[in-house]
């Protein structure tokens, strides 16, 4: 155990500096000259003077070579400082931070959600595998897989906030906001749970040990609890944490529908308005948390099943 | 296993919940007494966290907070506002009187000292706002109690016009002692901002104290809402009294609803079809005005901005006072175009150009293709290129381009087109897209910004305006509408000219 956390740690930190290379050179990548459109997210003008564009590169050191401005941001980032925004020179660290816990918020909701339905979608069909049951929840999974956020969430809109009246339609300012933004954000992953529960559990039932429980005279409901959930859980586990991972900055489309301040938002608005700080350490954060998480499921793993050797993990 | 799953989510949903600061509360439009509470959804959150010198004072302006020295009414004009007074008592000084008795919304009294602060801030920021900075302003110092001295190191006929943009808007001395701007308390306005919460939302009340009477409303509430389907489904749903820029493409689904009512307001802003004046084909006048003649306006208005705006007559809006009189909207004269291009040597089946059209205003690619077809008529072969405005800018200020099609204000901080001008039309201008150099214009444009008579300066202004559409410059197509939404119940708004007052006293809810 000890070896592999050790092991852990040093790819850990290899991937961090991997992926703070990226964060850095990623917002670099657009079109345009920084200065200018960080001059133009400030005064809705595009009308500007050479002299201002220039004084403004030379103030944010954007004239240094692409490396040093790399290893002084690093410097700074591992203290955990990732300097100021450029429209708001507000520290990044004040940005992020609210916009992360709103994202944390909601990516839990969406993914529990899921699940809440998932399980027992998935579980009643691996039971019934091939009836009418299996065939209806396999359209449901399939229908929620495929149905765009882009459309699913202004359907939201027009019928629970405009037609019905019952929930807000956007903004973050109660536990009522979150109900549509999550269900939104739900569907995908609620179908692939389905899939992924339907296909483990098939398997588990399918194994010697499940008869061998059922003939020690158990009965079916907690052979399922006991000895089928448990071992079908390991791909569910791995796709939450995957989506989890993924909605921390993945929400983006949903997050500016809903008026939601998450860190979507707040990275959409970075780019627009190349916030070259923000993009860096929002991008910084999501990455690292993302690989954390990782880390940790690869972790919970030899919990679930103690089967798995960690070295092996 | 599932149950500790389960316990861990909900562990964790209930922290991040109580970290993310949520209340109970639904935070719809609760009256909270006689006055009432009515929320805003305006477009953009902050980018610059408040400072004065960036748009952001547009936004503090419209929340009824940020308050200038002098106003411009809903007829354009100027009028007073925190002052009273305006002279030029030398060419290179100007008298401000301060009006008596106005105080910050902290209690602190609005004294020359605290003016002549708020201001020589904004000539000591890093990025000064264009309409006050150093290059135009020498000092402001208070020279009694009530009365402010404004030097510059040029005669400035502008400078009352400056004194009205939200960039010079008026400050306690407080809201500038941290590393940020301090917006609460700190205004003279209408309303006090109580609370923030970022990218969100204002949250405001009545000043009881305020200089220009009883304000009706109690509470109210800005929303910074980005997307502009969301803001007009807030609106249907009574989310929100007023919302911004409501998007052209919801307008037939809202002109329905009879709770709500529709304003609109010509903006000084116009969508333009720039022509790259340095190189073929574009840099032959007579090929420009063949193009002009082949073009027709009307069907764009209608068809693409859905009759929310007006047929251009020149850069400037005919209703503006800078426009020429009696200027009439381009209509397409085919014969016309076939015998100027006939006069330029240029066969319309052998003319092909790239026109460039911006995704970010999503109407503009729409246009382009308006006018591809009716530029096929003449037998002119249009190739549109769409992308991102800041990956297409470098190519309209190197002059690479054909053509681009650009919704341009010409009215930013001043209520003055001069500084439009002087950017956009002159030879060294530090936005001529258009690659347009000519030194009669040039030297019609430095001579009408000078100009110290308002009147004579717009009458430069028609000339000005005349010229550039006679040599079509470039094409203008449109004059753009700002479109308001605002529940039918609401009274006293108005839309203004310039977006600069939303919530004011006198709003109410009926």
């Amino acid at each position: 155990m000890l070896m592999f956390l050790l092991r852990r740690s040093l790819v850990l930190s290899v991937t961090l500096l991997v992926i703070s290379v990226l964060a850095f050179l990623i917002p670099y990548a657009g079109e345009g000259d920084p200065a200018r459109k960080i001059l133009q997210a400030r005064v809705n003008d595009p009308g500007l003077e050479p002299a201002q564009v220039e004084a403004l590169t030379r103030e944010l050191g954007l004239d240094r070579p692409i490396f040093v401005q790399y290893f002084d941001w690093l410097k700074q980032a591992v203290t955990g400082d990732f300097g100021f925004s450029y429209t708001s020179r507000t520290p990044v660290g004040e940005l992020v931070t609210p916009a992360l816990s709103v994202s944390i918020t909601l990516a839990l909701a969406a993914l529990l959600l899921a699940l809440v339905f998932a399980l027992p979608l998935g579980i009643a069909a691996a039971t019934r595998r091939g009836g009418r049951l299996d065939n209806a929840i396999t359209f449901i999974s399939q229908s929620a897989v495929s149905a765009p956020e882009y459309w699913v969430g202004p359907v939201l809109v027009l019928v629970f906030a405009r037609y019905l009246g019952w929930l807000p339609s956007g903004g973050w300012t109660g536990p009522a906001f979150i109900v549509l933004p999550a269900v939104a954000l739900s569907l995908r992953p609620l179908g692939y749970f389905t899939q992924v529960t339907r296909a483990a559990m098939s398997e588990v039932l399918a194994a010697p040990y499940i008869t061998a429980a059922r003939s020690r005279g158990l009965s079916f409901p907690v052979t399922l609890l006991r000895h089928g959930l448990r071992n079908s859980m390991l791909p569910v586990m791995t796709l939450f944490s995957f989506w989890f991972a993924g909605l921390l900055g993945g929400a983006v489309v949903i997050e500016v529908i809903f008026n939601v301040p998450g860190m979507g938002r707040l990275l959409y608005t970075a780019v627009v308005n190349n916030d070259v700080p923000v993009i860096q350490g929002g991008l910084m954060l999501i990455l690292t948390l993302a690989v954390l998480i990782n880390t940790v499921t690869d972790l919970l793993y030899s919990v679930l099943n103690p089967a798995i050797k960690v070295t092996n993990a | 296993m599932t149950r500790i799953l389960w316990a861990t989510g909900v562990a964790l949903l209930a922290t991040t919940l109580s970290a993310c600061g949520m209340n109970t509360g639904t935070g719809g439009a609760a009256a909270a007494g006689g006055g009432g509470h009515l929320v805003y959804a305006e477009q953009l959150a902050p980018a610059a966290a408040w400072a004065p010198e960036t748009d952001d004072a547009h936004r503090l302006r419209r929340a009824g907070c940020l308050e200038t020295l002098l106003g411009i009414g809903y007829d354009g004009e100027l009028e007073p506002m925190l002052a009273t007074e305006w002279n030029q008592v030398e060419p290179t000084t100007w008298e401000i009187t301060l009006r008596e008795g106005v105080t910050f919304q902290d209690g602190t009294p609005m004294d020359a000292e605290a003016v002549a602060g708020s201001l020589n801030h904004l000539l000591e920021v890093k990025t000064p706002a264009r309409s006050f900075n150093p290059d135009i302003i020498s000092k402001v110092t208070a020279t009694d109690e009530s009365t402010v001295q404004i030097s510059t190191p040029e005669p400035d006929a502008l400078l009352p016009l400056r004194l009205a943009s939200p960039n010079t808007g008026i400050l306690a001395p407080k809201a500038f002692e941290g590393a940020q701007i301090d917006i609460q308390g700190t205004c003279t306005g209408p309303f006090t901002v109580t609370e923030e919460v970022p990218q969100q939302s204002l949250a405001l009340k009545a000043n009881e104290n305020y200089w220009g009477g009883d304000v009706a409303l109690d509470t109210a509430e800005v929303r910074f809402v980005v997307d502009g389907g969301t803001r007009a489904t807030q609106l249907q749903a009574g989310e929100v009294q007023i919302a911004k820029s409501v998007p052209v493409a919801n307008l037939s689904s809202l002109e329905g609803d009879t709770n709500l009512e529709i304003p609109q307001i010509g903006l000084p802003r116009t969508t333009v079809m720039l022509l790259n004046n340095s190189r073929p084909p574009f840099d032959d006048p007579l090929v420009r005005q063949a193009i002009q003649k082949a073009i027709d306006t009307q069907p764009i208005v209608d068809g693409v901005y859905e009759g929310a705006g007006t047929p251009a007559v020149g850069p400037f809006r005919p209703d503006s006072g800078w426009a020429p009189e009696g200027a009439e909207a381009i209509s397409a004269n085919l014969d016309e175009a076939r015998s100027l291009l006939d006069q330029a040597g240029v066969d319309p089946e052998e003319l092909t150009f790239e026109l460039q059209a911006y995704i970010d205003r999503p109407e503009l690619p729409d246009v382009a293709t308006v006018i591809q077809a009716q530029l096929a008529e003449l037998g002119v072969k249009v190739e549109i290129k769409s992308g991102e405005a800041a990956a297409l800018e470098p190519s309209w200020l190197e002059g690479d381009y054909d053509a681009t099609l650009v919704s341009r204000g010409y009215l930013t901080d001043m209520a003055d087109p001069g500084g439009y001008l002087l950017s956009d039309w002159t030879c060294k201008g530090s936005y001529n897209m258009a690659q347009y150099c000519d030194p009669e214009t040039d030297r019609m444009i430095k001579e009408a910004v000078a100009l110290e008579d308002e009147a004579a300066r717009a009458e430069a202004y028609r000339e000005i305006a005349a010229k550039l559409n006679g040599e079509a410059a470039s094409i203008w197509l449109q004059h753009e509408n700002a479109v308001w939404g605002t529940q039918a119940g609401v009274k006293g708004f108005q839309p203004h000219p310039l977006d600069a007052y939303v919530l004011t006293a006198g709003l109410s809810l009926g």
